[in-house]
């Protein structure tokens, strides 16, 4: 080998992969500025912010409370907190009275849920998978992450103190809006089917949901619109579909009375 | 350009009919089929020419005979489709044929101005005027193609007017190309000589 | 001596310049065809080298080193093409950070290569010398190497009557 040959190979090689590291790096940090940033709020912060949230949710619309609802809501989300491993947050379920077939996710554990979802619902088990997707956006701190993409949390906390409409309107669209990524509704969904599983509640029963309301889309009106937000698209349907359980997965069923449920709503 | 096919005095009965009922077998499906590949290579050294003319003025001198050795190739094949010439048409993009030549001399210089004129407006000025006598013409030659087989069939030559017509023609269609592939800067004379 | 005699630029006549240079044009190949394959680049580097390579050393060590320099700038944009493909016909697509990384990557690479493609075939055409980092001493090797003459090839002669 003539002399330095060897070495201008080196070199090349070293140029080689020094192009590739600076790529990948530039690359992350493209990527890392649309992706998760909930690592730059504290537990705290996002409690205080959850609270100031709930408090325009609550101010916005009015929650539903009767007795049947309640325990039935109790008996779902029990079940559920229950098959969580370990969870910083403490959960609240509220249902608000709306046509809206949504629920939403707000930081630090609360989750709404509109009595129009209730009412399209069929069975318990749908409003449950429903629930266990939200509590997957909030395990993994999706609305965190995108508030804090949106907005620095400082301006999201002096918003909420001091009530600025246009900053309050805007954080309340963006909550009730749903407009998470793809990686994070796949996020939710799996966590929400693994979840389902441990809670011996059929999985099946969120692919139903999303089957309903797709056919149902095509002919509703826009209250449908925001749900859809969420896409729903064939690829997650069929990746609910396609989750399988444990061999020996066996489904509990809820003993709640739902016509009586979805009745009482109505009132 | 000095475009050349001698007239054959004589022109055998066998070959032509060996050459309309058979000619597509051994001879313009190898030659096609090679001048598939060789054509593409011209291309691709056309295309490249067409930016060292940009920034240099000048056709790359292997190119250039490159391209002459090929239109010299397509010329040779034509003459025996058109039953102007017998033999078999030779291989190769150097290969001499004593019936047909084409001698292009080589551009020392070539306008970058013009270059860029016949890029954006040459379908304008050339290509239309051009093709559309041309058009007209390859009537006549199409005619005269047809009567030649039969009268080369009966007489054993094709009649000297139409090898004369003929020739010219494919002069005047080559001129055009070469002035379109940047291979000259002389304007093609609307002109069958 | 191990190695021919470099010529110098005025030595060098018009068509070896020219000729020396298109090597480095080949490059262009892909799109005069209005194909993107990054193959087809390839294979006219490597028909230009064979062609020309007899004609002269300093044709043969540009050709060559311009053909050395289009392998792995074709191998790393096929990578992107196969990488890409894979994605495109996987069931959940994602398009990974590690993607766009080598895409990055080899973005940068066929850059660098075009860049310093252009610059050489300037040089050739000028009748310079211009060696690429690696490629350029390898290919001068294959140029400008002597190689001594097999010994005994002309001694014993191989054919003999039979009697």
């Amino acid at each position: 080998m003539k002399k330095g040959v060897l070495r201008d190979f080196l070199i090349l090689l070293g140029i080689a992969v020094l192009l590739l590291l600076t790529g990948y790096y530039l690359a992350r940090k493209i990527w890392d500025s649309g992706a998760d940033l909930s690592y730059k709020v504290s537990y705290e912060q996002e409690d205080k912010l959850g609270e100031g949230l709930s408090d325009l949710v609550l101010k916005q619309f009015t929650a539903l409370k009767n007795r049947t609802a309640d325990s039935a809501l109790d008996q779902i989300t029990g079940r559920l907190i229950n098959a969580l491993d370990s969870s910083r947050y403490r959960y609240q379920f509220v249902i608000l009275k709306s046509d809206q077939i949504n629920a939403f996710t707000i930081p630090g554990g609360n989750i709404f849920v509109f009595s129009g979802l209730i009412e399209f619902t069929e069975s318990p088990e749908e409003l449950a998978a429903v629930l266990a997707h939200e509590i997957g956006h909030a395990e993994k701190r999706h609305v965190v992450s995108r508030l804090v993409n949106e907005l620095s949390i400082a301006v999201l906390l002096s918003g909420l103190s001091n009530g600025d409409p246009s900053l309050v309107a805007r954080i309340l669209k963006e909550i009730i809006g749903n407009g998470f990524d793809r990686e994070q509704e796949n996020q939710a969904d799996q966590f929400g089917l693994r979840l389902l599983e441990r809670a011996r509640i059929s999985p099946k029963s969120l692919a139903r949901f999303f089957e309903r309301l797709e056919t149902k889309g095509l002919d509703y009106d826009e209250s449908l619109e925001l749900l859809m937000n969420h896409p729903h698209n064939s690829k997650r349907i069929d990746q609910a579909r396609r989750f399988k359980t444990k061999n020996d997965f066996q489904p509990v069923p809820f003993n709640i009375d739902w016509k009586k449920v979805k009745k009482s709503i109505k009132e | 350009m000095t475009f050349t096919i001698k007239h054959a005095e004589q022109l055998s009965r066998g070959e032509l009919l060996l050459r309309s009922f058979f000619g597509w077998l051994y001879i313009f499906v190898p030659h096609g089929f090679v001048l598939l590949f060789v054509g593409l290579w011209g291309g691709i050294l056309a295309f490249i020419s067409f930016w060292v003319i940009l920034f240099t003025g000048r056709y790359p001198q292997s190119f250039f005979e490159y391209q002459v050795g090929l239109i010299n190739w397509e010329v040779r094949l034509n003459a025996r489709l058109y039953n102007m010439e017998d033999g078999y048409p030779a291989f190769g993009i150097n290969a001499k044929d004593d019936a047909v030549s084409v001698e292009i001399p080589y551009p020392e210089t070539l306008s970058r101005g013009l270059l860029l004129v016949k890029l954006f407006f040459g379908f304008i000025y050339v290509l239309i005027p051009h093709g559309f006598v041309l058009f007209f013409l390859s009537i006549a030659f199409v005619v005269c193609w047809f009567i030649g087989w039969w009268a080369i069939l009966f007489t054993g030559k094709l009649p000297l007017g139409f090898h004369t017509f003929m020739t010219g023609y494919l002069r005047w269609s080559t001129r055009v190309r070469i002035y379109i592939q940047n291979m000259t800067d002389t304007y093609p004379p609307f002109s069958l000589d | 001596m191990e190695y021919y005699p470099l010529p110098q630029p005025a030595e060098i006549p018009e068509r070896e310049k020219e000729d020396a240079m298109g090597a480095y044009l080949m490059m262009f190949a892909a799109v005069a065809i209005g194909l993107p394959l990054p193959i087809i680049n390839l294979i006219a580097a490597i028909i230009y080298y064979y062609i020309n390579r007899k004609k002269s050393r300093f044709i043969h060590f540009h050709s060559l080193q311009s053909l050395l320099s289009q392998i792995p700038t074709t191998v790393i944009n096929w990578g992107l093409v196969i990488w890409s493909v894979g994605i495109l016909l996987r069931e959940n697509w994602k398009l990974t950070p590690e993607f766009w990384g080598y895409a990055i990557f080899a973005g940068t690479s066929t850059l660098l290569y075009f860049v310093f493609s252009l610059i050489a075939a300037y040089k050739a055409r000028q009748g310079r010398m211009y060696y690429f980092l690696f490629f350029g001493k390898v290919a001068y090797e294959a140029a400008y190497k002597m190689v001594p003459e097999k010994p005994g090839e002309s001694s014993e002669p191989a054919n003999k009557p039979p009697f």
